[in-house]
């Protein structure tokens, strides 16, 4: 059992991560670009609850394979107001009391956890990336830690109901799952090396969790796998722009994204426990840490996901880090000094993680009012069945406006993502008339939309041809849409 | 050996676990036959088809082969193709009946022989029954009966040999190893070592029956390093990509399922106790799965022993205790789901490739509208249609093992494929004497997006070249030559 004071600070520590995100999550009017993705499959299933996987306006039409349950939770809650901004932040809220449990097994400390609980709640990456955004990560990590608490607690409990449940929401939330697929494998090999027995509830669940999720990944995505075999992995992200998701690791970037208190306690509670405490259960986050790194460092996984997980995933086991720095310093000449210590680090965090955090969440990149209001042009004032040239950032945007789009950022399963990606960049930058028409008649583009976006995504300030086929319908500050009449 | 008596109870399969396990192979067998065209999938079936056809015609086909690179000493004795012709001489049956014949007789030998096998390793009947199911369902049995590979004949002579040690019947165990470097040297090669680690595990003095499959071992690769005088350096490594080398599910064909790979690591371990010269065993398999990633041959080889290792695992599951039930039933169902999964979806994406109606259709017009030592450039994965349909010239084909400047005749052929320059086109042309180029709508939209991209533009703009067949999915160009 908590002590009260634990239980009360853990409550207040979730109302002051909700209302941080909520607090600026409603400073923004509008979105990401990303989220659109996510709000017009939660617009589609609200209009229609069973689902198909083909989408008609996504690449002009493709297979769409996604696992369905986020946006399914969007549509039901769709009767609170704002619910693409309070779901969100109350989900990744509600991980943080998960972080802090997982702390409390790992550590057996419940001040040491309440701080990791803080740095999980405010790793730069995470307010980077869910802020503000309907982002399905929101859903997808809270379920991961409650798999690995409850792997955890399998070892006393026999939770292999909720197990079972926690685990087919995750099948059914992010192909995320291959994260955990992949540290499961890994778990009993780091115990054989240090020769400790795996206890028989959590193999049973490991080997539980391994077979269903290949099953599952192979189920959906079947015929990408077919297709593009182990590449799968990569996304059919356009050969362009492959070099940006699946970059090298910045040892710099590392500290700025996930915070250096983190970091440095994060490894100490690794480093103490694989090799001092030799305790299975943080064998189970440190072989998740490991797979992430693994991915990371052969560029096998998205360079900000891969971070993502590492940071929160270090924020849990600095508790163990933090606990035993501070025996340490307890044992010797320095005790006297342990508060001084406690202040240096409260600061340090307050650096390196809040404060960054509260720079990222002022600074992030959402739509203007500006470029919705040429999207709601779009929406209104063109035929449904026009197709719309867009940079891909904002194809989802396109989409959201229920037309058509040549290429979008949700590569997998798509046809030709590198030959889009290709003519709508020379769409945007060619000086040719020829070659503009022949891309706009190749797609059947009714319209070309340069928004500021677009105008940063393809570092241009208009359309460098002209041609009197082309006319500008819509303009204000920010956007312009262009109508093909040839 | 108490032990082994006690696992030695039951493992003779009841008459109801036969009737399943022959009828599930029926059942194979019918599935096979839903092809639309008679002809089998794939490239390999029509290296072995090719050589018969051109045995009958001209046996001097044993030591050189004409068609393929468009001419190139063959590496191999051929065994196979030799026994099928001579049944055809003899019978004046088509040679392709013969040939699928074997296959399906090969097959169901392959069969027998691994469930006597398993009855000698005295494993129990439940895991001889799942094994020997889901080596039927295996995408390498499923690639075996539905093809008239030449990976056929070395799986079953494996088999046949590891049954005879087991039966302790040496001199035709060393009658046929003699024979095996004739008709598969890397799979005698994989067995006689094989054969020699268990002899040596039993008995060394028996180890002289093994010296005739030595010699013929010995005078093979004698006559192999031979041939490297006439052919090239050709770098397996590249391209190696070994996750997708060997899995099916990664559209690998024929490759292991990653069920029964998870379902084998599960058997691997507790068999290491229960079964007979284990080591060797475990040897053979580790070796065979490296060997996987650079030769099919190797994949087809390991399949029977993933198969036993994976109902073992699959079994192990079964009737260990679990502290939930549901959780075990939910792990084996979807274990059990996944590797029928993976083989049906092999079986629907390997029965549906090509060739079809229309390529057979183009290849044969060419055969009878052409001279006959015309020339034929295509894809080298289209290389044995060429040969076997249109009984022409490839520039190549697939079997690059000691093929004559096999990496420059590839590296030729994607700069025919890729170039827009007229000269450079016809200094190829002219370099490999071609006189058709043989294209087909699956190359076409793998190779090119429009009609402006290399080999496309010139087909198009070059008076020098003539459309001379065209349907639906084929068309073929021919070269005017001045």
């Amino acid at each position: 059992m908590l002590q009260r004071k634990t239980f009360l600070l853990l409550i207040l520590l979730f109302l002051l991560t909700l209302s941080f995100r909520l607090y600026f999550a409603f400073s923004y009017e509008n979105f990401p670009l990303q989220s659109y993705f996510h709000i017009y499959q939660t617009e589609k299933i609200k209009q229609n609850p069973l689902l198909t996987n083909y989408d008609d306006l996504s690449y002009s039409g493709r297979i769409l394979n996604y696992p369905p349950l986020f946006h399914y939770l969007l549509a039901l809650t769709s009767f609170i107001p704002n619910n693409f901004k309070i779901i969100p932040a109350l989900l990744f809220s509600l991980s943080v009391i998960i972080a802090f449990f997982i702390a409390l097994r790992i550590s057996n400390s419940e001040g040491t956890s309440l701080f990791s609980a803080l740095l999980y709640a405010f790793t730069p990456i995470a307010i980077k990336e869910t802020l503000n955004a309907v982002s399905v990560y929101t859903l997808a990590i809270p379920l991961i830690f409650l798999i690995i608490y409850l792997i955890i607690k399998l070892k006393e409990k026999p939770l292999f109901n909720y197990l079972i449940l926690t685990t087919v929401f995750l099948f059914f939330t992010h192909p995320i799952f291959i994260f955990l697929t992949i540290s499961f494998m890994l778990y009993p090999i780091l115990l054989q090396i240090v020769n400790i027995k795996i206890n028989e509830n959590r193999k049973e669940a490991i080997t539980f969790f391994i077979i269903l999720s290949l099953l599952v990944s192979i189920l959906i995505f079947k015929s990408n796998l077919l297709e593009l075999g182990f590449d799968t992995i990569f996304q059919n992200i356009p050969d362009q722009i492959k070099q940006n998701f699946f970059r090298a690791i910045n040892p710099f970037e590392i500290v700025l994204n996930i915070g250096l208190i983190t970091l440095i306690f994060g490894l100490t509670g690794i480093s103490y426990g694989l090799f001092k405490l030799k305790k299975a259960s943080i064998f189970l986050i440190s072989s998740l840490i490991l797979s992430t790194f693994l991915l990371l460092a052969f560029k096998l996984i998205e360079f900000n996901l891969g971070i993502l997980i590492l940071g929160l995933s270090l924020a849990i086991l600095s508790s163990l880090g933090i606990k035993t720095f501070f025996s340490y310093i307890s044992k010797t000449k320095l005790h006297n000094f342990k508060s001084l210590f406690l202040i240096l680090i409260i600061i340090l965090v307050i650096l390196t993680s809040i404060i960054p955090s509260i720079t990222q969440a002022l600074s992030l990149d959402v739509v203007s009012d500006k470029e919705i209001e040429a999207i709601k042009f779009l929406e209104t004032k063109t035929s449904k069945l026009s197709t719309i040239a867009s940079s891909p950032i904002e194809g989802h945007l396109i989409n959201f406006a229920k037309r058509r789009n040549i290429a979008d950022t949700y590569y997998l399963g798509a046809k030709d993502t590198t030959e889009r990606f290709e003519d709508l960049k020379t769409l945007y930058k060619t000086e040719f008339s020829s070659v503009a028409k022949q891309i706009i008649s190749k797609y059947g583009i009714d319209y070309i939309l340069l928004s500021k976006h677009g105008k940063k995504f393809y570092e241009i300030k208009k359309l460098s041809f002209t041609d009197k086929c082309i006319k500008e319908v819509f303009k204000n500050e920010e956007a312009g849409i262009y109508s093909a009449e040839c | 050996m108490k032990k082994l008596e006690s696992i030695a109870q039951n493992v003779n399969l009841s008459s109801k676990q036969l009737i399943w396990i022959f009828s599930i192979f029926i059942f194979i067998i019918f599935l096979t036959t839903l092809r639309t065209i008679n002809y089998p999938p794939g490239e390999d079936s029509y290296l072995t088809l090719k050589l018969i056809n051109e045995l009958l015609k001209n046996p001097s086909v044993i030591i050189k082969d004409t068609l393929s690179f468009s001419s190139r000493f063959n590496p191999f004795f051929s065994l196979t193709e030799i026994l099928i012709s001579i049944i055809s001489l003899t019978t004046k049956l088509e040679p392709f009946i013969i040939a699928k014949a074997f296959s399906y007789i090969f097959s169901i030998s392959i069969l027998i022989i691994f469930i006597l096998i398993l009855k000698e390793l005295k494993i129990n009947n439940k895991t001889t029954f799942l094994s020997t199911i889901i080596f039927i369902f295996s995408p390498a049995f499923i690639y075996l009966t539905s093809t008239t590979s030449h990976y056929l004949l070395p799986l079953f002579l494996l088999t046949l040999i590891f049954y005879l040690f087991l039966k302790s019947h040496y001199k035709l165990l060393s009658f046929f190893l003699f024979l095996f470097p004739l008709i598969n040297p890397l799979a005698a090669l994989i067995t006689i070592l094989f054969t020699t680690i268990l002899i040596v595990t039993k008995n060394k003095k028996l180890l002289y029956l093994l010296s005739p499959s030595y010699l013929t071992l010995i005078l093979y690769f004698t006559y192999l390093i031979y041939l490297l005088k006439f052919s090239t350096y050709f770098n397996i490594l590249q391209n190696i990509n070994p996750l997708s080398l060997i899995i099916s599910d990664f559209g690998f064909q024929p490759g292991l399922s990653i069920f029964l790979l998870i379902g084998a690591v599960y058997g691997l371990i507790p068999l290491w106790k229960k079964v007979p010269y284990s080591k060797t065993l475990y040897f053979l398999i580790i070796s065979l799965f490296i060997l996987s990633f650079f030769s099919t041959l190797a994949l087809i080889l390991l399949a029977p022993f993933i198969s036993i290792l994976a109902a073992n695992g699959i079994l192990n599951l079964h009737y260990k205790k679990w502290a939930s039930n549901g959780l075990k039933a939910v792990t084996v169902a979807a274990l059990m789901f996944g590797i029928f999964l993976s083989s049906f979806t092999f079986a629907f994406n390997h029965l549906t490739q090509l060739p079809d109606k229309e390529i057979t259709n183009a290849l044969t017009y060419l055969k009878i509208n052409s001279p006959e030592s015309s020339v034929v450039l295509s894809d080298p994965s289209r290389g044995h249609w060429i040969n076997y349909f249109a009984e022409r010239k490839n520039i190549a084909d697939s079997n690059t093992f000691l093929a004559p400047e096999a990496k420059e005749k590839l590296e030729d052929i994607d700069k025919i494929f890729q170039t827009r320059d007229i000269d450079k086109f016809e200094v190829l042309i002219k370099k490999y004497k071609i006189d058709y180029i043989f294209i087909d709508a699956d190359l076409k939209k793998q190779l090119w997006k429009t009609d402006e991209e290399g080999l496309q533009f010139i087909l198009k703009n070059n008076p020098n070249i003539i459309k001379f067949y065209k349907n639906n999915k084929v068309e073929i160009w021919k070269i005017i030559k001045n």
